[in-house]
């Protein structure tokens, strides 16, 4: 089928126009409900990103004071290794520190620029015998208290927080945009069935002449794909306010506070953008193909 | 060109529109349809170009049996078959030369053939000054040249009509049936519905009367009645 670009392009647009209000409609709600989406990626991501430290039993982290020597951390560890209520430590040195630093702050200029790997300070991960929430906050005290300790972050602390919100992430903000992304499906089919009753005069007369289904199909579609992309767009220049907010919603004093916070890597707003792009081209062409099938059948 | 083979056609709630209808229709044939309000002609037609499917029986046009085509080469016979209605069905949105082109443009027809066919066909019709109006500045014989200019500017192979002259004062439908018989003389298969004595009895072509969806005549070079 000979597809003439030209008429495509002149069908597409008129409708567009025509049904301006319409329009509108489903862009602005494909828009909202796709930036919810995307934001629930970032805050998604951002909690995993601060629980990750947290794996394979760890209960806490000790942070050491960037200036420790090597007595001082010798120290240290040996009273770790020394007390009973602890099964096992591992030492994070600056390097590794480093690394993970700049894994989540990637395409973050001027954190790294102003971030050094010497400002970081290194850490023991501490794995106690009694994982309770009592043992472990009684133990982080004690340390936080130890000479040379810059501060302890304990798991429970943190990942009950973070386990609170994406709870409230998953299924609040999760079911909230599934309704509104059925209520933009919704209305994108109902743009084009309308942009298509308008128009069945037209369409019965390319029927009548031998138009392909395809053919008169594929000006409807262009139609949705083009409001679920506008959407999408949106909703992408969204998700980078919404990584700027978080940032500055964050206290990003020093370089411990940018390791035990909330932090969004530049490639959560990536997955998070193309998650939100898909989302938009799914859902148009899922929309318009439903919307205009009746053509299948002569 | 045409056959149908004991076609029948049955709408909801047990109406008969067409009965065991056979008959077959040679290329170059001009061939009326003729009979009262509800005979069934219009069903006939619509069986044609695959607008409605038959109950039973089979059509065959240009040696294909249409029931058996797949949906998706439904389009391709249509080209074949050009389609004149009592309503003309033009888009009062595009001008005269607009409409006849976008029989073309829907089609995939490159932009030259568009730019020249165009032209050509509206001269045949006598609408070449009028180009540029719109259908509802042009009298009923003119919207219905139009019409007859889209369906036969792709050159189709049948030409179908249905009651073409139903709109138009005698005089004017005179016009119509000269053009009507001079894209006959081409070559083209037409096939027109009508309810116009005076016509069928003038032209002495070839006459099928349906009575109650069943063919109850079918005259060479017949009359109305
Ligand atoms: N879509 C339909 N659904 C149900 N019945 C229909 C449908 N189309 C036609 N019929 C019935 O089929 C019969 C034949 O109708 P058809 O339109 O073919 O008649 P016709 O000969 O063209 O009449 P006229 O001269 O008035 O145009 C009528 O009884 C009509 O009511
Ligand atoms: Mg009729």
């Amino acid at each position: 089928m000979a597809l003439n670009g030209n008429y495509v392009f002149r069908e597409t647009t008129a409708n567009l126009t025509r049904n301006i209000t319409l329009t509108v409609a489903s862009v602005l709600t494909v828009f909202v409900s796709l930036a919810i989406v995307g934001t629930t990626v970032l805050v998604r991501q951002g909690a995993q990103n601060m629980t990750r430290q947290f794996e394979g039993g760890v209960e806490f982290i000790v942070y050491l004071d960037p200036k420790i020597n090597d007595q001082q951390l010798a120290a240290v560890r040996k009273d770790l290794g020394d007390n009973p209520g602890i099964r096992k430590i591992s030492y994070v040195n600056q390097e590794e520190t480093y690394t993970l630093f700049k894994k989540l702050f990637k395409g973050q200029e001027s954190i790294l620029r102003n971030v050094r790997a010497s400002d970081l300070p290194t850490s023991f991960k501490v794995e106690p015998v009694d994982k309770s929430v009592i043992s472990v906050s009684q133990l982080a005290t004690l340390y936080r208290k130890q000479a040379n300790v810059y501060d302890v972050t304990a798991a429970t602390d943190v990942i009950r927080e973070m386990k609170g919100m994406t709870t409230f992430v998953n299924n609040g903000l999760t079911l909230f945009a599934t309704f509104l992304l059925v209520a933009s499906s919704l209305l994108i089919l109902n743009t084009i069935r309308t942009a298509m009753f308008a128009r069945r005069r037209e369409i019965e007369v390319m029927k009548l002449v031998g138009a392909t289904n395809w053919f008169i199909r594929v000006p409807f579609m262009l139609e949705g794909l083009v409001q679920g992309l506008i959407g999408g767009a949106l909703a992408v220049g969204f998700v980078f306010l919404a990584r700027r907010w978080l940032d500055e919603l964050l206290n990003r004093s020093d370089g411990l506070k940018l390791l035990q916070n909330f932090s969004i890597a530049s490639s959560d707003v990536t997955l998070a953008c193309l998650i939100v792009v898909a989302t938009a081209v799914a859902l148009s062409v899922i929309s318009s193909a439903l919307a205009t099938r009746r053509f299948l059948d002569v | 060109m045409i056959k149908l083979e004991n076609v029948s056609k049955v709408f909801k709630g047990d109406v008969v529109a067409l009965r065991e209808a056979n008959c077959d229709i040679n290329k170059g044939e001009f061939v009326f349809l003729v009979g009262p309000s509800g005979s069934g002609k219009s069903t006939m037609i619509r069986l044609l170009n695959k607008q409605d499917e038959p109950s039973t029986g089979a059509i065959y046009v240009a040696g294909k049996h249409i029931g058996e085509l797949s949906s998706w080469k439904v389009p391709y016979l249509r080209r074949n078959i050009g389609c004149v209605f009592q309503d003309y069905k033009l888009l009062s949105n595009k001008t005269v030369y607009e409409n006849v082109a976008f029989a073309l443009e829907v089609i995939g027809r490159p932009r030259h053939v568009v730019k020249t066919q165009v032209p050509a066909i509206l001269e045949l019709v006598g609408l070449s000054k009028k180009h540029k109006n719109y259908p509802d500045e042009l009298s009923g014989g003119e919207q219905q040249r139009v019409s007859i200019a889209r369906a036969f500017v792709n050159r189709p192979l049948i030409l179908l009509a249905d009651e073409p002259t139903g709109n138009l004062d005698p005089a004017t439908s005179v016009g119509i049936m000269r053009l009507l018989d001079r894209i006959n003389r081409t070559g083209t298969t037409v096939v027109m519905a009508t309810h116009d004595r005076s016509i069928v009895d003038t032209m002495r072509r070839r006459v099928i009367e349906l009575d109650r969806g069943s063919i109850v005549r079918d005259q060479a070079r017949g009359v109305y009645e």
